[in-house]
């Protein structure tokens, strides 16, 4: 059998279905929720098997994605904070911020290149000391705060936040064990880290079951569009 | 002097910084929101350097016929496309080519950038994830074996998250659900983040110090 | 034992069948779970917060951070929509940001759309700044004073002239700090927003963060957090119960729960199946 044949009966297929789906179904009367359908269905094609139409999608989407971003980043970047308080507003100062934002396009010119390393550094400097001292106390000193136990959570008829708080602080310390204190030379951990393992286990179980309520989420969501706003099918 | 340059600026400015976290001082308040203001102008033009990729990258394959280098000029057209009507209709008081819609008269510009944004952008990409559900449930019912103690833990917390969801207002299992989430989870997850943060200080304190040089890039 | 060894191989282009009807067959029957939908406590936790703010007072404003993009869509603008339904009837003034470039127009088309809605007008009740880059550099320049990052909105009308930035000038003024986001922005809110300026944080997030999102919540640098479409359905009850009860609105969240559950289940016994088959073909070798 020819290589385009099964695409063939599969377009034929569906264009059938969608004649149908006029006829009989209250479809929408929007140009741009048939074009929405449609890219949604172009894009669900995939898990056939990768296809032309697929591709299509795909390369529209980047091709869109950077489209928008430089539009974005004309209008609320570089002309709302940059170039009309510069130009309009007479903020001579800002010049010093722009001439380095405009060393980013040196990375195109190769003799010139390294001076693209200016800005990122700067950027990076910046970025890294005003991070350190915040992430430090919004991390390590705020969660070791968070993670005591102290006496008040054991109310006289009600010891459970207590008991809970001793068991949480076993698991932070036995879960920081694993990782800073597994060796590799070791082929048994210690008992403290195994401890941990069923702490990590438990929260990595967890996350699993919560990725993949996630992801559902996200195929209900687009079912909803097809069925509801296309093909009127639900309210 | 290629280097030397880059590093001493990323060393005194993130020197600086620290310091002023811890400086009241009106003046240190001061320098604070000018370098922020800068650090937001200097950041604008960042794109430039993914925006050039992404041209040269489609650009090569065009010319060289690389594999799939149709879908190309399909990605380039669309590029352009979206740029030159955003850029255009997005602009303040802009009613070039007006045409009306739901009563109100708009440029045409601003009316197909919305809609490319809203029925091409949002359903192409939100289709691209929700594919992952399938895949997943394969994935799922391929590798997900009780194979050892460990694995069953794993297996174990997942049932109990999950039928915690579908069952959650049957009391005992959504309590249980939300046990398991504050308790043996958050001892788990506030040890892990207690080491990431450890690790990002580090490495943030190696950036400004000069011993981690990745960003320099690899050439002199 | 053929079976059984066929039982752990089933072609995966089945499962995806089974899994696409067992979700669009509860859509299109519209199955109502039975029960009322129960809130989570820290759904509860958002809504009781936002329940408290004086609209008239001094931390009146709620800052709106759309801090996702079309690819989670789906699972955050349901909890989007009814955090919005409910600032409206409470008329607090909102203040609508992005921190990645998509989340703008994410917003402006659930603004616009919910504004006419509920009739209510941009400019007064709500103004959507926009985007900045540098979202280290936004978040932290806010605490300072909001109009020296974003001077104009996102159309570029000074600030200024908005009647709803009236007496906004920073987070002192702002009651609340409600993020959406698929990604780690959250991060960004609480090392950033809440830890140098104190000013509340809640965040909506997809069900993937959830679980690491637990120790923020435990230490209280979060208020509360909306997990997911699942805390999506129930915050639309919330709002719908204590405010529209009359009114027709299409709650997106709570349609979708039962094609959730349905799925969640299928995917469970899929599981299953596959362990039987791996121990069953297992003892026989």
């Amino acid at each position: 059998m020819k290589k385009w044949v099964p695409t063939v009966i599969f377009l034929a297929v569906a264009v059938v279905l969608i004649v149908l789906a006029i006829v009989f179904l209250p479809v929408s009367k929007s140009v741009w929720v048939w074009i929405a359908a449609l890219l949604t269905l172009a894009i669900f094609s995939i898990l056939y098997r990768d296809n032309p139409i697929y591709r299509i999608a795909e390369h529209i989407f980047v091709g869109l994605s950077l489209g928008y971003g430089l539009a974005m980043i004309w209008h609320m970047a570089l002309w709302q904070i940059a170039l009309r308080p510069l130009f309009v507003e007479g903020r001579l100062i800002l010049i010093i911020p722009i001439a380095i934002g405009l060393l980013y396009f040196t990375r195109l010119i190769p003799k010139v290149s390294w001076l693209v390393r200016i800005p990122i550094s700067i950027a990076l400097g910046l970025g890294s000391g005003i991070a350190i001292p915040l992430i430090f106390q919004a991390t390590i000193f705020e969660q070791t705060k968070a993670s005591l136990v102290l006496p008040e959570m054991f109310a006289p008829g009600n010891p459970w936040p207590g008991i809970w708080a001793i068991i949480l602080l076993i698991g932070i310390v036995t879960t920081l064990a694993y990782f800073f204190f597994s060796r590799k030379e070791k082929s048994v951990l210690s008992p403290v880290s195994k401890v941990g393992i069923i702490f990590i286990m438990l929260g990595f179980g967890a996350t699993f079951g919560l990725t993949v309520m996630s992801r559902v989420s996200l195929l209900i969501g687009r079912l909803q569009f097809l069925l509801r706003d296309w093909l009127g099918i639900i309210e | 002097m290629k280097r030397r340059i880059p590093l001493t600026l990323t060393l005194v400015l993130g020197i600086v910084m620290m310091i002023q976290f811890f400086v009241p001082h009106q003046f240190s308040q001061d320098f604070k929101n000018t370098a922020l203001e800068w650090l937001r102008v200097i950041g604008g033009f960042a794109f430039i350097i993914g925006l050039a990729s992404f041209i040269t990258h489609h650009y090569t394959k065009i010319k060289h016929k690389k594999e799939g280098w149709v879908y190309s000029p399909i990605a380039l057209g669309a590029l352009v496309v979206m740029a030159v009507v955003g850029l255009i209709g997005r602009s303040p008081n802009m009613n070039w080519l007006p045409i009306t819609v739901q009563g109100q008269q708009i440029s045409v510009f601003t009316y197909l950038f919305a809609n490319f944004f809203t029925h091409m952008m949002i359903p192409l990409g939100a289709t691209m994830f929700s594919v992952l559900a399938f895949y997943i449930a394969s994935a799922a019912y391929r590798s997900f074996r009780a194979k050892s103690l460990v694995s069953i833990l794993l297996l174990v917390a997942a049932f109990v998250i999950m039928l915690a969801i579908i069952f959650y207002n049957v009391l005992p299992l959504g309590d249980l659900g939300e046990w398991l989430l504050s308790v043996p989870n958050m001892a788990a997850k506030r040890g892990i983040l207690l080491g990431a943060s450890l690790g990002a200080i580090a490495t943030s304190l190696k950036i400004i110090l000069g011993i981690e040089r990745g960003y320099l890039g690899g050439t002199k | 034992m053929k079976f059984w060894e066929r039982l752990g191989k089933i072609d995966r282009r089945i499962i995806y069948i089974v899994l696409a009807v067992v979700v669009i067959i509860p859509l299109i029957l519209t199955v109502k779970l039975p029960g009322k939908v129960r809130a989570m406590p820290r759904t509860k936790d958002v809504f009781d917060h936002i329940e408290n703010i004086d609209p008239n007072g001094k931390r009146r404003a709620i800052l709106i951070s759309v801090d996702f993009d079309p690819q989670t869509e789906p699972e955050l603008k349901p909890q989007l929509e009814a955090v919005v339904r409910h600032a409206f009837a409470r008329n607090i003034p909102l203040l609508v940001m992005a921190l990645p470039i998509q989340g703008t127009d994410i917003g402006i088309e659930v603004f616009t759309r919910l504004a006419e809605e509920h009739n209510k007008e941009y400019g007064i009740d709500y103004v959507i700044l926009g985007w900045k880059p540098s979202p280290v550099a936004v978040i932290l320049g806010m605490g300072n004073f909001i109009e020296q990052v974003f001077p104009t909105d996102y159309l570029g009308t000074p600030l200024s002239e908005l009647p709803v930035m009236e007496g906004i000038r920073n987070y002192d003024d702002v009651g609340l700090v409600m993020d959406f986001t698929g990604s780690s922005f959250y991060a960004y809110w609480v090392y950033y927003a809440h830890t140098p300026y104190d000013v509340p944080v809640a965040t909506g997030v997809t069900s993937v963060s959830v679980a690491d999102i637990y120790p923020f919540l435990g230490s209280r640098q979060f208020i509360g957090m909306l997990a997911g479409m699942k805390a999506g359905a129930e915050y639309e009850r919330l709002v719908k119960d204590k405010y529209y009860q009359d009114q027709d609105i299409f709650l997106r969240g709570t349609q979708a729960l039962p094609a959730l559950s349905a799925s969640l289940l299928v995917i469970i016994l899929f599981v299953i199946l596959g362990n039987i088959s791996h121990f069953a073909t297992r003892r026989k070798s």
